[in-house]
């Protein structure tokens, strides 16, 4: 099991995008010493019993659970819900209340929202930028979303479905009119890789050559939900809307092998039944005809149509899919993995905890907050990183999950993450925003301004443009550049954070005469643990070494734990 | 005469490259562990092999906009399309190019020109990334550029420096687009005008002691946090910081002060001059792949002047490259590469311009693989279509990989566990040009 400190930090940076304060972290560990007993760091096995601590979560155990019958649970708010007739194959076996309230707490925080934002953001987006939906409108509205606690399968609807006549939810055409430029192949593709778990690029020009799963069919079924779609710009108001044409039958496909035998299909869902397009007289398509520059809005809207199917609780791809995606996002790798590449020749590593998980996001009603709970307090999530004395970690594969996997902190959380371990983040939350920023990494890359960013939006902006991947990538695995590290050696703006100023870390340090106790405020702040005796030892030399330029040193001794890849990764 | 599609360009998503079984290719692979990058590096490893003997490294130099081959390496004087310009012998007998390249014209015995590109698409924007990737089909992928493509296809360097440098006017960056499906770490390092990125630079305060001692610390905490742990993610983390320093200990590949008077004047002060100059020095020092970009030679109007006025900038620092990589036994390790997007159409317009011709025109080739004092195909007398072999960006892939050591038959890149052939299987390589 991870100990307090490990799990502390983890589990910070998973729900609210950044490492604690040592303010945070200390309150949290002396709950943890507290509850039992002093000094306790390992598994307390006398530990208060939480019905829901880890049921059914047993990644790399027996999973050997049994259906049990009455499986039915209520839908409640908050993620506080027990379902107590749901098998429990691994249950955590330390279970801590103290972890768990924490949990709660990040669960419940604001900070909470914007991680998700954050992460949804990139995971939606792929750090593909437009200008019909703006950027700040788009974050804002996921943000509320996953403060409201949103069920998933409302907004992947209203993210399909783009409709803008609600302002509320006009902002989710992003994903298809900026993400996709509203190009029906683009968002064919990435409505099959985001929210079916597959890959169907291959398929669009003939069935997919090593995945027996994926037929061009599929391709052109989803396809045929989606091709009526086009980017329309209404003249007076230079507002863009994603509007739908009259359905004009089925769509005509072709492999590029064979491509005298054509196929035709109407808008199919994998494996469901195909719709029929109904067919109108002229002049009657349109339950609203065009009129003032808008579009006709056609009786029959496929789009519109995806949007409910896609997301119904019957629908066992999204849901599976789904889930797969958060159990990503907390654990570093799918259950099904790629994670666009869910079929039959590619099973998850454990089919039946991804069974139950389906069935439970379905049943809660697509609470992702109680998704998200139900990985964070389980055995899988809240095992340590570091492999026992006598482990070789190479022969614990990645996917059997009993070492907790290295994950990268995304560009965001990176961001946040050195601001708060230097102090800085209240003085850069605090400055002020300009209407229009003048910032760009590329002026900035090529030196055509000197000043760093100084507000919170420029700095998130800088951090994405060096540690983000490029647009249309998905962020998936650990790439690190030489563009990163030269950063973390030479940037300014981050040396700038290592000098003593207004209760920053480094100010704090230095006020600080005892060695010891400068070692663990700065372990703590940065790394979110205590120093052990070798580094309090190491800390104290290198201050004594460089006792002339005692200010210098801690900021030196600070941008070696900023730069370790202990604070790189999320362990 | 004129091509049909068909015989033109035969391609269609041939059953025959998806032939390849993943199954096949994951056991092949097996027992390798997943690396830096993913399947896609545990190709290396097979490639080791083949690669044993000399590092190749290339040099591409990238007209961009497009160099008029009737300016240049195919000149038809006294044609309909001729233009005004003369054709000169060159130090091969037989083969004349224009009479704007005299110093490419003496060392015409080294190098190999293919006067038979017959490629797509005739638009800049779309153009050119399509050559640059090698044309590959739709595969619902990025293709990686070349540059990418080769770093990631050969072994990495000892030398530590950053493997796809991209010299170019205008503004630089690490320009991650280049490598597509590859990621980022397979980008170019691209220098805006010759310069290095700003973070090479160590701020004022950090003197190198500092910088050594900082490093030492952070070297020792990863040292322990790498205990009991996967080495993977820290090892790649460790080398991005050793490639970092690698390029700030090598600042002095940046330092003009320290270039010759005598190859300043001989490459010339234009920007492609002292690009050229700044490519011979990182080729020097060992990186993979360096192109160099020129901008501007899309001549839609006076297209004459402009070339009288262009391809001088070309012709001295390209001869001078060719005689300094010679001299220093280069020429046998980096092969190089001239070329533009497409070439410009024989037909003179109303502008005195020639526009955008992708249906017959020409590059040069030289060093590593390349035969020496060859020239490849022909176009008919007027210089409108390609009268013998036609050959397309597919074909020249082909080249380059052998050139680099690469055996595009024998590797295939893997994304997300779908193997994907490195370029088009239906063109072989240029046997003509290959030595």
């Amino acid at each position: 099991m991870a100990s307090d400190e490990e799990f502390l930090r983890r589990v910070y940076l998973d729900l609210t995008g950044s490492i604690p304060t040592p303010a945070e972290a200390r309150a949290f560990l002396a709950e943890c010493a507290g509850e039992r007993g002093a000094g306790g760091r390992g598994p307390a096995a006398g530990g208060r019993g939480s019905a829901a601590m880890g049921q059914g979560l047993g990644a790399g155990g027996q999973g050997s659970g049994k259906s049990t019958k009455g499986a039915g649970t209520k839908r409640q708010e908050g993620g506080a819900a027990r379902h107590t007739a749901l098998p429990r194959p691994n249950r955590n076996p330390y279970p801590y209340p103290s972890r768990e309230r924490l949990i709660s707490r990040l669960l419940a925080s604001p900070d909470y929202a914007r991680r998700l934002e954050q992460a949804m953001s990139v995971a939606l987006m792929e750090r593909r930028t437009g200008d019909v939906v703006p950027t700040a409108e788009w974050n804002r509205y996921l943000r509320d979303s996953f403060a409201a606690n949103k069920p998933w399968d409302q907004l992947v609807r209203e993210i399909v479905a783009a409709d803008t006549t609600d302002p509320r939810v006009r902002p989710a055409l992003r994903f298809f009119a900026d993400g996709r430029q509203g190009d029906p192949h683009r968002m064919t593709q990435d409505v099959a890789r985001l929210f079916l778990g597959m890959n169907l690029g291959c398929a669009q020009c003939h069935d997919h050559p090593t995945v027996t799963d994926y037929k061009q069919a599929h391709y052109f079924g989803l396809y045929a939900y989606l091709g009526q779609s086009k980017l329309h710009k209404v003249a007076k108001t230079n507002e863009t809307l994603l509007v739908e044409a009259a359905p004009t039958g089925k769509v005509e496909f072709a492999s590029v092998f064979t491509p005298d035998t054509k196929h035709a299909t109407g808008p199919r869902l994998l494996g469901g039944m195909e719709l029929t397009v109904p067919t109108f007289p002229k002049g009657q398509e349109f339950e609203q005809p065009p009129h003032d520059g808008l579009p006709g809005v056609p009786k029959f809207r496929a789009r519109q149509i995806l949007a409910s199917d896609l997301t119904a609780t019957a629908s066992r791809a999204f849901v599976r899919t789904s889930v797969n995606r958060f159990w990503f996002l907390m654990m570093g790798r799918g259950l099904v993995h790629p994670l666009d590449m869910d079929h039959s020749g590619n099973p998850p590593s454990h089919p039946e905890l991804l069974d139950l998980l389906t069935r439970e996001f379905a049943t809660s009603g697509f609470d992702v907050k109680r998704l998200l709970r139900e990985i964070a307090v389980s055995e899988t999530y809240q095992r340590s990183s570091r492999a026992p004395a006598g482990i070789d970690v190479a022969k614990v594969p990645p996917q059997s999950y009993r070492l907790g996997l290295l994950k990268p902190l995304s560009a965001e959380q990176l961001a946040w993450s050195v601001m708060q371990a230097t102090g800085t983040l209240p003085e850069v939350m605090k400055a002020g925003v300009p209407e229009k920023s003048r910032f760009t990494y590329k002026d900035y890359s090529n030196d055509l301004r000197a000043e760093p960013p100084a507000n919170l939006p420029d700095t998130l902006e800088l951090f994405a443009a060096v540690f983000g991947n490029p647009p249309g990538e998905p962020e998936v695995e650990f790439q690190p550049s030489m563009a990163h590290s030269l950063f973390l050696m030479n940037e300014k703006l981050v040396l700038r954070w290592l000098e003593p100023r207004n209760g920053n870390l480094a100010d704090r340090l230095q006020k600080l005469a005892d060695p010891a106790a400068l070692a663990e405020e700065l372990y703590l702040s940065v790394l979110t643990r205590r120093p052990t005796a070798e580094e309090s030892a190491e800390v104290r030399a290198y201050l004594e070494k460089h006792a002339q330029r005692r200010s210098q040193a801690i900021g030196e001794l600070a941008w070696a734990l900023l730069a370790s890849a202990e604070f790189r990764l999320n362990h | 005469m004129v091509h049909t599609e068909t015989e033109k360009r035969p391609y269609e998503c041939r059953s025959s490259e998806h032939g390849f079984s993943r199954r096949k290719l994951l056991g092949m692979l097996g027992g390798a562990t997943a690396g830096l990058t993913g399947l896609g590096s545990l190709l290396r490893p097979s490639l080791a092999a083949e690669m044993k003997a000399k590092e190749r490294q290339v040099l591409l130099i990238w007209l961009d906009g497009g160099i008029s081959q009737l300016e240049s390496w195919d000149p038809k004087p006294g044609t309909e399309y001729g233009g005004p310009f003369r054709a000169i012998p060159t130090s091969v007998p037989g083969v004349q190019i224009s009479e704007l390249m005299p110093h490419t014209a003496k060392r015409m015995h080294q190098l190999a020109v293919v006067r038979s590109m017959c490629t797509q698409d005739e638009n800049h924007s779309t153009g050119v990334p399509r050559i640059l990737r090698g044309d590959p089909k739709n595969r619902g992928v990025d293709y990686p550029y070349l540059g990418s493509a080769v770093t990631h296809l050969t072994p990495e360097s000892r030398n530590g420096l950053p493997p796809y440098i991209w010299i170019k006017p205008g503004s630089g960056g690490f320009i991650y687009q280049h490598a597509g499906f590859l990621g980022a770490k397979y980008g170019a390092l691209a220098l805006g005008d010759g310069k290095p990125p700003i973070h090479i630079h160590r701020p004022g305060k950090i003197t190198e002691e500092v910088d050594e001692a900082r490093n030492a610390l952070r070297l020792k905490a990863n040292a322990r946090f790498r205990q009991g742990r996967r080495p993977s993610e820290v090892d790649a983390y460790e080398y991005s910081y050793q490639t970092a320093q690698q390029l700030m200990r090598r600042k002095d590949l940046f330092d003009d002060s320290q270039l010759a008077a005598r190859d300043v004047e001989r490459y010339g002060t234009h920007p492609l001059g002292r690009h050229l100059l700044q490519a011979r020095r990182l080729l020097e020092a060992g990186v993979r792949f360096v192109q160099v970009t020129s901008y501007h030679w899309d001549t839609h109007g006076d297209n004459f002047n402009m070339h009288l006025d262009l391809v001088p900038q070309i012709d001295r620092p390209f001869a001078a490259i060719l005689d300094d990589l010679n001299d220093r036994g280069l020429l046998d390790h980096v092969l190089v590469v001239l070329m533009s997007e497409f070439g410009r159409t024989p037909k003179i317009n109303q502008r005195i311009g020639r526009d955008h011709w992708p249906e017959a025109w020409s590059l040069a080739l030289a060093g590593a693989g390349i035969k020496r004092g060859v020239v490849v195909g022909k176009t008919n007398r007027e210089g409108t279509w390609v009268d013998s072999t036609p050959y397309d960006v597919g074909h020249l892939f082909h080249t380059v990989f052998r050139c680099v050591g690469v055996d595009p038959t024998k590797t295939e890149y893997v994304n997300n566990e779908q193997p994907l052939p490195v370029v088009r299987d239906d063109c072989p390589p240029i046997q003509e040009v290959l030595a």
